[in-house]
Formats: structure tokens, sequence, C-alpha cells
């Protein structure tokens, strides 16, 4: 599986509902809120093995799943 | 003394037509322009919403759009009943038909929610509203009629059966609040209120209904600023905020992500912790970052508004609970003991309170009114209303009230208030459903839900979203071969409570 398709397949167990692959504004548009945000970050932390700090995160890391992988990647260092 | 709390916006408009009530992001209204707003929107509810009744609110939560359509609702003589257009459709539907409104007032969004429920209750659309004809006359015979008793707001709870509950409140309870609360905090004209609280949940009335009577603003902090406590202090400091009132879960989740530097915050004056207890720790790093400021906790519900309120000392002992400051000046309180009568002086008993702002009921709801209202407990003769607040407390020797905890199963999880026995309900509907209970682990905030029989975790799950808000879910799931069961054949939750640890 690549990092991608783990990645959809843990935000899919998040919200069966959103469109992941394809919207590109998560964040801006309303379509998460500070609730999926935080089962979204669990999520992550999990699925890649990383420990993601709240206060280090910006809106713009989770607008789409591009830069959600990025920080993902930012954490393992890749 | 005011009538009505259209008086107040009124009396803040004639003084300072051009100042900016509230703004958001994309818009933004000065008095001038929310009242005429308001005036247009309730000449158009006016035509379809008789007098004196419900007026459901579907619009984008972080929209200044609400305080519009709130106050225009006013003007139409109806009372408002805002509602969270992202709950899951089947719990929309729930509260509309509990409700049953004369109208539902929406915007785009809103409107595509509402769509998708099938109702008939008549539909109208913001953009018409609150670009109709101001029809003077029309709100002048209004206002004629109108009473100072007339419902203003029907603001939605948990509640343990499964039904939520409508707290009603009148203009007479809001413009008694209103006055006692800018009061006892010694509000100013020149505050820049930062609203978090989102507009269905009754600590956003502070956010609402002070601000205008003061001519103060309100910023309205963007969708999911929680979530992201790195531009929510951006946002604090760019727009100077002045007051924030939000849950000790929300200030805490702050600074749990470490963003808040000594002095970071110098313009911040009052920061307002509502609801709950908050721990000495993360107040005291709040606190540092933010010198100018002084610390108030307060204690209420939907239905109580605010009882008690007090600053916080910096000096606090670390180790002792805080308590929620002192009654106000026009509320009265009973503690009763187990057995109904008063308990003695500093004692913990159950409080009942009586106060001009307590909500008059629940709407469309005699049973569960007459169960949480009682007139005369102490059997005196005096005739006095008071609300069972269901929480245990006791004064102070120094007048402080102390809150101690719940008669019964109602929590608060992340902030939110709710009921255990609402998820068990909405368990006891899904398909397939056995045996199981809810269970609340207060110290981490976690709700568990231990199940026996078919469904699995993932139908659990998906079920319960269907129906249920998401604060309300459960966030552990432990399923058992058995039930363990009491004596009585009762599922036995003390040893289930062992199995959190």
């Amino acid at each position: 599986m690549t990092d991608m398709e783990k990645l959809l397949a843990a935000l899919a167990e998040v919200r069966d509902d959103v469109d992941f692959a394809d919207e590109g504004a998560l964040v801006d548009d309303g379509l998460i809120d500070s609730f999926d945000l935080t089962q979204i970050i669990a999520a992550l932390d999990e699925a890649f093995d990383i420990h993601i700090i709240t206060g280090d995160i910006e809106p713009e890391n989770f607008n789409n799943v591009q830069s959600m992988l990025e920080l993902v990647h930012r954490y393992q260092g890749k | 003394m005011k009538a009505s709390m259209l008086e107040f916006l009124e009396e803040t408009t004639r003084r300072l037509p051009d100042k900016v009530s509230f703004y958001d992001d994309r818009e933004s209204l000065t008095y001038a322009q929310l009242t005429e707003k308001a005036q247009r929107i309730g000449s158009c509810l006016a035509a379809t919403a008789p007098l004196r009744t419900p007026v459901a609110l579907l619009l984008e939560s972080r929209s200044i759009r609400n305080v519009s359509a709130m106050y225009g609702t006013l003007y139409a003589g109806c009372a408002y009943a805002p509602m969270d257009i992202a709950m899951p459709a089947e719990r929309l539907k729930l509260l509309l038909d509990l409700l049953q409104p004369s109208a539902v007032l929406a915007d785009e969004k809103g409107a595509k929610a509402y769509a998708a429920l099938g109702m008939d209750v008549p539909l109208v659309q913001y953009a018409n509203a609150e670009s109709a004809e101001n029809d003077t006359e029309k709100l002048a015979a209004i206002r004629r009629q109108a009473s100072v008793y007339d419902p203003m707001s029907v603001l939605y709870t948990s509640g343990s059966t499964g039904i939520p509950k409508g707290s009603i409140q009148t203009h007479f309870s809001y413009v008694n609040w209103t006055d006692a609360t800018n009061e006892v905090y010694g509000f100013t004209e020149d505050m820049v209120f930062g609203n978090q609280s989102p507009f269905f949940y009754a600590n956003s009335v502070l956010d609402v209904i002070s601000p205008v009577s003061l001519g103060a603003t309100v910023y309205l902090l963007p969708a999911g600023v929680l979530g992201f406590p790195k531009k929510m202090l951006a946002c604090l400091k760019e727009q100077h905020v002045t007051c924030l009132c939000m849950t000790p879960s929300s200030f805490i989740s702050i600074v749990n992500a470490g963003v808040l530097e000594p002095g970071c915050l110098p313009e911040m004056k009052w920061g307002i912790m509502s609801g709950e207890s908050m721990p000495w720790p993360p107040l005291k790093v709040w606190m540092d970052a933010t010198p100018n400021a002084d610390w108030w906790h307060y204690y209420g519900s939907t239905e109580m508004f605010s009882v008690a309120v007090g600053k916080v000392s910096h000096e606090h002992d670390a180790g002792s609970r805080l308590p929620v400051g002192r009654p106000f000046r026009l509320a009265h309180i009973l503690f009763l003991d187990e057995d109904g009568n008063e308990a003695k002086p500093g004692e913990p008993g159950e409080m009942l309170l009586s106060s001009p702002w307590i909500a008059w009921g629940y709407h469309r709801d005699p049973e569960r009114t007459m169960a949480s209202w009682v007139v005369d407990p102490l059997e005196r003769g005096w005739q006095e209303r008071f609300f069972r607040s269901g929480d245990v407390g006791y004064l102070q020797e120094d007048g402080q009230l102390m809150v101690l905890g719940r008669r019964d199963n109602q929590i608060k999880h992340m902030g939110y208030r709710m009921e255990l026995g609402e998820v068990e309900a909405a368990l006891r509907g899904l398909e397939g459903w056995e045996e199981g209970c809810v269970l609340f682990d207060r110290e981490n905030d976690k709700i568990w839900c231990f199940w026996s029989g078919a469904p699995d975790e993932k139908q659990l799950r998906a079920g319960l979203k269907e129906s249920l808000v998401r604060y309300m879910l459960p966030d552990r799931y432990v399923h058992l071969d058995e039930m363990p069961h009491t004596p009585s054949m009762k599922v036995d939750r003390n040893t289930l409570k062992q199995m959190m640890k």
C-alpha cells in the first residue's frame, strides 16, 4: 500500500461521507471541523506511527490530502 | 427598565449607528446595518410566521447572518431556535418535529440540509428576507401587541430519554440577565468580544446579547479554529479581542498545544470560563499569557443562564478546587438534602434556583417541565418557583459557591453537556442490539460503550453516527461475551467501571 492509499484509508475511517481525494479546501470550506480534525490527527498518528503536535499545525496542512501527506512525511523525516 | 431586547438594539443604534456590531472573515455589520437588516427580515418573516410562534434558524454556524436572523425573528414577534445544520439529518428532523416551527429561516447551506428532510414547514430564504421591504407599519403593530413575557429563544439540550429538551427564555429573562451580567463583569462599550461558541449553545448568549446592550463589537472566530491553536492565537491578536468566553475544555486545548507564551495577549481583559470546573495549572498558563486580564468562572446551564460568577484570585492555592464565584444578587439558591429538607449551612445539597431569568420550562413538554420546575419545594406557602439544577453544591463561609457535581447521568464531554441516557437510547434503537451500557470516565473525558451480542464495533459506530451529534459518540468500544449482572439482573455498572481503568 502506498502512503497515499494508507492516508485515504485512515481518513475514510473518520468520515466516510467526505471525498477526501478530490477536495482542495477541506477546512476553509467547512467540510471538516475541529471534531474531525482531532480524530484525523489521532488516525494519522496511529497509521504512520508519528506524533503530531497540535501547536504545530495550520489549517493549510489539512485542506487537502497532498498537504496532509507532506505533514506526515515531515514528521517521519522523509 | 427595558421591556424587549429590541430596545437595547435600538438604543445602541441611535447612539452608535456607524460602529461595527458583528463581523466575521467575510462580512461586517454596523449597528445601523444590523437593525435595518433585522427589520427587513422581521417584515418578511411576519408574512409567514404568526406572532409568538417559534422560527427555526438554519444558517451556516460561523456567520454573522445568525445575528441578523435572531434579531429579525424578534422583530417579527417570534422566538428563534438556532439549529446546527451539520448535525445528522435524523436528529435535525427530530428537533424540527419537536419545535413545530411556523417557518424555517435558512441560508443556502441550511436550505440544502432542510430540503433533505422532506418536511413541509414554510421555508424563508435568508437572501430574500434580508433584502425584503421594511414594513414599518407592520413592525410597529407587532410591537404594540408584544409583551415582556413573550418567548425569545428555544435552546435545545440533550435529554436522557433520547428526546432533547427545548429551554424557553423570554424577553424578561434576557433583559434582567443582561443588566445583571454587564454589572457584575464591569463590561464596557470599547470591548471586542471573540465569539467561539456556536449560536445553538447557550454559551453564546454572552457574546450575542451583552455586546448589543453595550454598543461593543463582536468578532466571530473562523470555523474549526479550536483545532488550530496557532491560528486562534493569531486571530485574537490581530482582531484585538479583549473578552473571550469559552468552556474550560476549549481553554485547556489551547494550553495543551503549547502556543501560549507569557504576556502574548496583552489586550485581553476578560477571560470567562463557563459550564464546568477549570483545573488550576492550565488556568495559570492563561493568566500568565494575559497579564492585563481578570479571569472569571461562572456556573450556569441552558435553563438557568448564569447563577454565580466570580473573579479567580491570582493567588489561588494550587491544590484546592476552584469555587464558581458568588451567586448573582438576583438569584436565590436552595440547597436540599436527600430527604428534600434544607441542608445545613455549608453542607452540600441539590441546588434549586429561582431567578428572573430561569427558563419558563421545556417547549411543548409539560411533563418534563413539571419534573424540573417546582413551586414551593419546602412547602412554606410562598409559592416561589424554582428550577431543579440536578447539581450538588454548597456555599462556603466566604459566600462563594462550590459546585461538586451531578446527581444523575448528565455529563460534560469535550465541554458539551449531554446525557449518557441519550446514547443508550440510540443504542437500543439499533438493529440487532442486545444489551449493554455507556459509562463515562470523567478523569480522561472518555465515553465507554460496553455491549454483548451480535453487532460489531463498526456497525455500532455507523449506527450511532446516524442519530447522535458527534460529541455524544463513545470514544471506546468494549465487546463482552457476557454482560455482568447484579442480583436483580440489571447491568452491573460497578463491575464495568473497574474495566475502564
